[in-house]
């Protein structure tokens, strides 16, 4: 039998439920866990949001899903954990855990496959072999086999 | 869209504005899943007559999982009529899925397909889905 244990880093982005994301049912609504999801995306990827970048490549949403598992209410500290997934040459896929900050309950997972265009070529490109991308996701990439949950 | 539709429900009221465009000037698909959310509000309230009374009981209807793919870009402009058909049904669950037909490109582009689910709010069981809703969304569904 093979033991091993390995430390897993993440991207982590904070979010605080308001009022003002709650609706008629008095929980969040699902649209904005996904608008969540998208927010955290592009704060992972401020270091790419230059313009000189964003008027050479464009991120292109291939795909998205989510799973809901837990409601969250009013002042729940929500923490979006996003990792990127090992393989796919052509496009990058992104793994998102929210989890309840303090119990660690459940709240969400998610999953968003990623292609970067060339604006000028208008050719889709490697993420990998841009350094910039690289230095972001390759310290985030997880092998979704050891993985708890399915994204 | 994949087999053939016994009824779909269209909602021709989209239009995507300035808020919902990208820095390229592309829709942003965040928008298709808030959009999403209006056509099937706004199905449930065109087909279902007491849809507010069935909204009020203590069996809720939560969203347990979406997905979506988006086909193509669409910009400021471009119209959509959303064409909404029901996939699986199971008891306490079902599927709807939204094809976003952009009326200028003349072609889908995005699909989002969500499940719902129902729960008894006062024990937090699943539920089956109410009669009322049960009725309608038959006629709705995707032959796949």
């Amino acid at each position: 039998m093979k033991y091993f244990a390995y430390s897993q880093q993440a991207f982590i982005y904070k979010y605080v439920v308001m009022l003002s994301d709650t609706d008629q049912f008095q929980h969040m609504s699902f649209a904005n866990y996904l608008r969540l999801m998208f927010l955290a995306t592009d704060a992972m990827f401020l270091a790419c949001s230059d313009s000189e970048f964003l008027s050479r490549y464009r991120f292109q949403l291939l795909e998205s899903r989510m799973q809901f598992k837990k409601q969250s209410n009013i002042g729940d500290s929500i923490l979006i954990k996003v990792n990127a997934a090992k393989g796919g040459a052509e496009s990058f896929s992104l793994l998102y855990t929210f989890v309840l900050e303090g119990t660690g309950d459940l709240v969400a997972l998610a999953r968003q496959v990623y292609g970067v265009l060339d604006i000028q070529k208008q050719v889709g490109i490697p993420p990998m072999s841009l350094n910039r991308m690289k230095g972001i996701l390759e310290p985030i990439t997880v092998d979704e086999d050891y993985l708890i949950y399915k994204y | 869209m994949n087999g053939v539709a016994n009824r779909t429900y269209i909602y021709d009221k989209i239009s995507p504005f300035f808020k919902h465009t990208d820095y390229y000037g592309f829709v942003h698909p965040y928008n298709y899943y808030e959009w999403t959310s209006y056509v099937r509000e706004r199905f449930f309230q065109d087909t279902i007559p007491n849809f507010l009374e069935v909204i009020s009981r203590p069996i809720k209807m939560m969203t347990a999982k979406i997905y979506c793919a988006i086909r193509d870009n669409a910009s400021f402009g471009n119209d959509f009529e959303a064409r909404l058909t029901v996939g699986k049904i199971k008891k306490v669950s079902f599927d709807m899925v939204i094809h976003f037909f952009d009326l200028k490109q003349k072609k889908v582009v995005c699909e989002t397909k969500h499940t719902v689910v129902f729960v008894d709010s006062r024990d937090g069981s699943f539920a089956p889905i109410p009669l009322e809703m049960q009725k309608v969304i038959a006629g709705y569904v995707c032959g796949e």
